[in-house]
C-alpha cells in the first residue's frame, strides 16, 4: 500500500492539473484505474449512463477523446443534466451510480474492472479538490480490502496516533501543530486502513497515507504555523478552509504509513487554558471515528467492521485542546509515554 | 448466575429486524448504531447492546436473560422509536437506553447506495418531476 499510496498521489496531481474553471459548455470525464494498473476497457457504460444523464442534448452532440486515460466529454449545457433515477445513489453488481444533490458531480464505478468515471457539472467543487476522488477509491479500495478513515495522523519515533471526530473537532489543528514540532504524519483528514482480514484486535494496526493536501479552517490558531500569507476570502472555500500540501507547508512529516498505538478523539474546550488527556472507552473512539467516515464515504458498510478491528487494537484517550493550543503537544507526549510504559489506565492530568 | 435461555434464537425476539439503512457494530460491549439516511447515529447502553446483537446476530444470548423484563420492554419501543428497528411493538423513548446524535446529519449526502439485484435499475422519474 506504501507504494499504491504514493502512485495515488501522482494520479491526484494529474487530476488536480484539471481543475481550472469548467467552460460553459464541458464537463470532465476522469478515468481512474483503482490502484493497480490503468485500465483500457470500452466506454459502453460511459455511454449508457451518459444517455441517461443527460436529459435534452442529443447524444450526437458529444464529442469524446481519449487522452493518456483522461476521457473528455462535450456537450451543449449542463443545465441539461437530469438524474433520471429515484435515488442519489443506486448499485447493480459491480456497478455503483452515485449523483450529488446539487448535481456537481456524477460518478459511475465498476468495481470489477477498477474503472471509475465522474463528471463534473460544473467547476470542481471544493471539497472534491481537497480530497480527489475520495467517494471512487472509497468504492475501488474496499474491494482489496483499503478502507478509508476519516481521521488525522500524527506519529512520532514510530508510534502513531488515531484522531478520530468530524469536521471542527480539532484535527487538522493538532496534526498542524504535530508537524511544525517535528512529528511525522500521514494526513489530517482521510486516511487508508489495509484490514484484509477482520481480526479484531488487528495484528498490525497500519493505516496509510491517501492525500498529499491538508486542510486548515482560517480561523484555527494553528494557521499561523501555517507561514501562508493570510487567506483572501475569494480564494477560500465555502467552509472557510485554506487546502495546501503537507509536505510543502511541513517539509520531512508526511510519510506513508504509520503504526498506531492510541487513538486520541479531540475536542477544542476554549473554557481551560491548558490541554488535558483522559482515558476512554473504545466505543467512543469508534463513535468518533465510524459515523462520519461511513456517512463521508458513501455509505457503503463494509468499512464498519474493519474500523471496530482497528480500535479494538489500541487504548483510546479523549484530549481537551485549551486556549494554550500548543500544550496538546504536551498531551500527545503524555499519552505516548503512557502507552509506551503500558500506563493505559493513567489519569488525567 | 443460574440463567435460562428463552426458546430457539430467532424466537426471542419474535418481529423484531434491522432495517437495510442501520449500521452497526460493537467493541467492548457498546453498540454504536448509525442511521445511514439519515445521519444520526446512537450510543447504545450496555444492556440495549446486549438485546441489540441477540437480534441483528439472530442469536440467543444467556445475559439477556438478566435483563429486567420491562427493561427490555423499555429498550425495543425505544429502538422502534428511533427508528433502528421494526418490531410488533409501539415506540416509545425511554431514556437511558441510548445516547442520541444528530451532529452528523448536515454532513451526509443523505441518500445511501440502494442495492438493486434481479430488479434491474431503480424506477425512473415520472416525467416532469425533475431533479430533487
Amino acid at each position: 500500500l506504501t507504494a499504491t499510496s504514493f502512485s495515488v498521489f501522482d494520479t491526484f496531481e494529474r487530476i488536480r492539473s484539471l481543475s481550472r474553471p469548467a467552460t460553459e459548455s464541458s464537463s470532465i470525464v476522469v478515468r481512474v484505474a483503482g490502484c493497480e494498473t490503468l485500465v483500457t476497457g470500452d466506454l459502453d457504460i460511459v455511454d449508457e449512463i451518459a444517455d441517461a444523464s443527460f436529459d435534452s442534448a442529443p447524444v450526437s452532440t458529444r464529442t469524446r477523446s481519449v487522452d493518456e486515460g483522461f476521457v473528455e466529454v462535450r456537450r451543449q449545457s449542463v443545465d441539461a443534466v437530469v438524474w433520471p433515477f429515484d435515488s442519489d445513489r443506486i448499485r447493480s453488481g459491480p456497478i455503483t451510480l452515485e449523483r450529488h444533490r446539487e448535481l456537481e458531480l456524477l460518478i459511475a464505478v465498476n468495481e470489477e474492472s477498477g474503472e471509475a468515471y465522474v463528471w463534473y457539472g460544473h467547476e470542481i467543487p471544493s471539497w472534491e479538490r481537497s480530497a480527489p476522488l475520495r467517494r471512487v477509491l472509497h468504492l475501488l479500495l474496499a474491494k482489496r480490502g483499503v478502507h478509508l478513515l476519516h481521521a488525522g495522523v500524527l506519529s512520532h519515533d514510530g508510534y502513531g496516533i488515531l484522531i478520530p471526530g468530524k469536521g471542527g473537532s480539532g484535527k487538522s489543528t493538532t496534526v498542524a501543530y504535530g508537524c511544525q514540532s517535528g512529528w511525522q504524519t500521514i494526513g489530517d483528514d482521510f486516511i487508508a486502513l489495509s484490514a484484509v482480514s477482520h481480526d479484531s484486535p488487528l495484528p498490525e494496526p497500519i493505516v496509510s497515507a491517501m492525500y498529499r493536501t491538508f486542510r486548515l479552517a482560517a480561523a484555527s490558531p494553528a494557521f499561523s504555523l501555517l507561514n501562508v500569507e493570510a487567506p483572501n476570502p475569494t480564494n477560500l472555500n465555502p467552509d472557510a478552509k485554506v487546502v495546501g500540501y503537507l509536505d510543502k507547508l511541513f517539509p520531512g512529516s508526511l510519510v506513508p504509513a504509520v503504526k498506531l498505538c492510541a487513538s486520541v478523539v479531540p475536542k477544542v474546550c476554549a473554557g481551560q487554558r491548558h490541554s488535558t488527556f483522559t482515558p476512554a472507552s473504545r466505543a467512543l473512539a469508534l463513535q468518533a471515528l465510524a459515523p462520519s467516515s461511513l456517512l463521508l464515504a458513501g455509505g457503503r458498510v463494509d468499512s464498519f467492521r474493519p474500523m471496530t478491528a482497528l480500535v479494538s487494537s489500541i487504548p483510546a484517550f479523549t484530549m481537551a485542546i485549551g486556549s494554550d493550543v500548543g500544550s496538546l503537544l504536551g498531551v500527545l507526549s503524555e499519552i505516548l509515554d503512557a502507552v509506551r510504559g503500558n500506563g493505559h489506565t493513567r489519569s488525567a492530568t | 448466575m443460574q440463567v435460562s435461555i428463552p426458546g430457539p434464537a430467532e424466537s426471542r425476539f419474535p418481529g423484531f429486524t434491522i432495517p437495510g439503512n442501520i449500521a452497526s457494530d460493537s467493541v467492548d460491549g457498546e453498540t454504536i448504531a448509525i442511521n445511514l439516511e439519515t445521519g444520526t447515529y446512537f450510543a447504545l447502553g450496555l444492556n440495549a447492546s446486549l438485546i441489540w446483537n441477540c437480534i441483528r446476530d439472530s442469536k440467543s444470548d444467556a445475559e439477556v436473560g438478566e435483563i429486567d423484563e420491562s427493561e427490555i420492554e423499555s429498550i425495543l419501543r425505544t429502538f422502534v422509536a428511533e427508528g433502528l428497528m421494526l418490531g410488533p411493538v409501539v415506540g416509545e423513548v425511554s431514556e437511558g437506553v441510548l445516547t442520541k446524535f444528530s451532529d452528523m446529519e448536515d454532513l451526509l449526502l443523505a441518500d445511501p447506495i440502494h442495492e438493486v439485484e434481479s430488479t434491474g435499475w431503480p424506477s425512473l422519474r415520472s416525467p416532469g418531476e425533475g431533479p430533487r
